[in-house]
């Protein structure tokens, strides 16, 4: 729901205005859209693990005949579903409505890097969570939850004038790099992390 | 004799708790009776059948399989309704069930519909709106839906009222008259397990200190009253407890049936009465020994 009121109403209404609004294209739009990866993603994450501890959840699954190594594989596999969902709509309503072509390979890369960073970010709180218990994990996750959704801000206000960089410099040098090794880095490393959650959890249950 | 359960050497050990290398077997087929007071390590046992907590040694086979590396296959024909009942609860007990139904390889919805009725249980109202008896109910409905052999109930009737507590053991009893389901009842309320168990573990401090047959049990340890002079010294030996009062002496016999000759004279003449134990007294005697 949470996931779905985000992709199918919010943003929608946000590039609709975007694409209605007859101005040029500003490609630092993409650069404070794309942390919304974070709240949205990071937060279905801690919301449902939330709920999971306030209702335990795992107590109920505990009794079923399911794996703790299938629990954690459906629970990252609807994390790479959610992602792939939403970088897929991203992809498609900047790419396909008044984005000027030469912006395109850029902003595909940038997406693709936040998609990646993301996904490992995803990966490490579930290591987190059940290998600590979310309610150890819940201030530390919610904290860092809020400080990546934001973090646009400091880079404006702090690192780039620091180091002297615009905007476009961060989002164009972030999008040199190359999307399909980021994209198969970050699923390796993804990967690595959900073996890890398997393997390292305290408990053989929840 | 077929076991069910079978366990050897299981030790867990906890900061004040230590299971302490138990070792005890389930007969298929018959309705284990788990009795011991709080914190003998009843539910540490159970949990530990359930896999769901690890222990520090031993071994677990359940249906003759290793529990830990089978868990799935054993939990598909397990029925287990734990001391507390844990659900999705702002769910109903209808999406439940639906839910609950993709993990059971032999799951019966209608067996399940059919037991939300007997039970009068609504399908579509939260369960977060359930009282404890509903939800003891909708855990036993889930338990029994998907035709398990083996049904494993941790205190399942604590903090029942006696109407709920009487159709529940109601229930475990109808169940289990063909012979084809084996039920491990824990409980500390004796009186649940005296109704309905053919068998009685006694669970004392981390150690399993007695396992029989209910009949047998009961049948060997009686209470005898007996005026002075009326039993050997010998007798009075194999007596347990043994207590003066204004009207004699009483003791416990732990095994009556070996003294039961030794008090044919004693019965005939009035001197010597016997009185039947209950699974509480057999209890508190345990424990007054340990």
């Amino acid at each position: 729901m949470y996931l779905a009121g985000y992709m199918f109403l919010i943003f929608p209404l946000m590039n609709y205005a975007r694409y209605t609004s007859n101005e040029p294209f500003d490609p630092i739009y993409v650069f404070y859209q794309t942390p919304f990866i974070f709240w949205i993603v990071l937060g279905a994450i801690w919301t449902q693990e939330n709920l999971e501890s306030k209702i335990k959840g795992y107590s109920f699954l505990s009794i079923l005949p399911i794996t703790f190594s299938e629990l954690v594989i459906s629970k990252f596999g609807v994390v790479l579903m959610a992602l792939l969902a939403y970088e897929g709509f991203q992809w498609s309503t900047l790419s396909l409505f008044s984005t000027p072509p030469e912006y395109v390979p850029m902003i595909r890369s940038y997406l693709i890097l936040f998609g990646g960073i993301c996904l490992i970010i995803s990966g490490l709180f579930y290591l987190a969570i059940f290998k600590l218990g979310f309610l150890r994990m819940s201030k530390f996750v919610f904290i860092l939850w809020i400080l990546l959704f934001i973090s646009p801000l400091p880079i404006r206000e702090f690192f780039a004038p620091k180091f002297n960089l615009e905007i476009m410099d961060i989002i164009r040098s972030a999008a040199s790099l190359n999307w399909i090794l980021v994209t198969v880095v970050s699923l390796i490393i993804y990967g690595g992390l959900m073996q890890a959650t398997i393997k390292l959890s305290s408990s053989p249950r929840f | 004799m077929d076991n069910i359960i079978e366990i050897k050497d299981l030790k867990k050990e906890y900061e004040e708790f230590v299971l302490d290398n138990i070792s005890w077997n389930v007969p298929r087929g018959y309705i284990m009776g788990l009795i011991g007071p709080n914190g003998a390590g009843k539910t540490t046992t159970i949990k530990l059948i359930m896999n769901l907590i690890s222990p520090d040694g031993g071994d677990i086979r359940v249906f003759g399989l290793n529990h830990s590396q089978n868990e799935k296959k054993i939990k598909n024909r397990i029925g287990y309704v734990g001391e507390e009942q844990y659900f999705y609860d702002y769910r109903s007990a209808n999406w439940t069930g639906k839910f609950v139904s993709h993990f059971y390889k032999h799951w019966d919805m209608e067996k399940y519909h059919g037991l939300l009725e007997q039970f009068e249980l609504p399908k579509k109202k939260m369960i977060r709106k359930f009282s404890k008896g509903m939800k003891v109910k909708l855990s036993l409905a889930i338990a029994l839906s998907h035709n398990p052999e083996l049904i494993i109930l941790d205190e399942p009737t604590a903090g029942l009222d006696p109407v709920i507590r009487r159709d529940v053991l109601d229930l475990l009893q109808e169940i289990t008259q063909d012979g084809s389901k084996t039920v491990l009842i824990s409980s500390h309320i004796t009186d649940d397990i005296a109704r309905i168990a053919d068998y009685i573990t006694y669970m004392i401090n981390g150690r399993i200190v007695r396992t029989a047959a209910k009949d047998d049990l009961l049948a060997n340890w009686k209470k005898i009253h007996f005026t002075k002079g009326s039993l050997d010294q010998q007798t009075i030996a194999m007596l347990d407890k043994v207590e003066d009062h204004m009207f004699g002496s009483s003791g416990i016999a732990k095994n009556y049936l070996a003294i039961r000759d030794k008090l044919e004279e004693g019965l005939a003449t009035g001197d010597i009465k016997i009185e039947s134990v209950g699974l509480d007294d057999i209890l508190i005697s345990l424990v007054k020994d340990k």
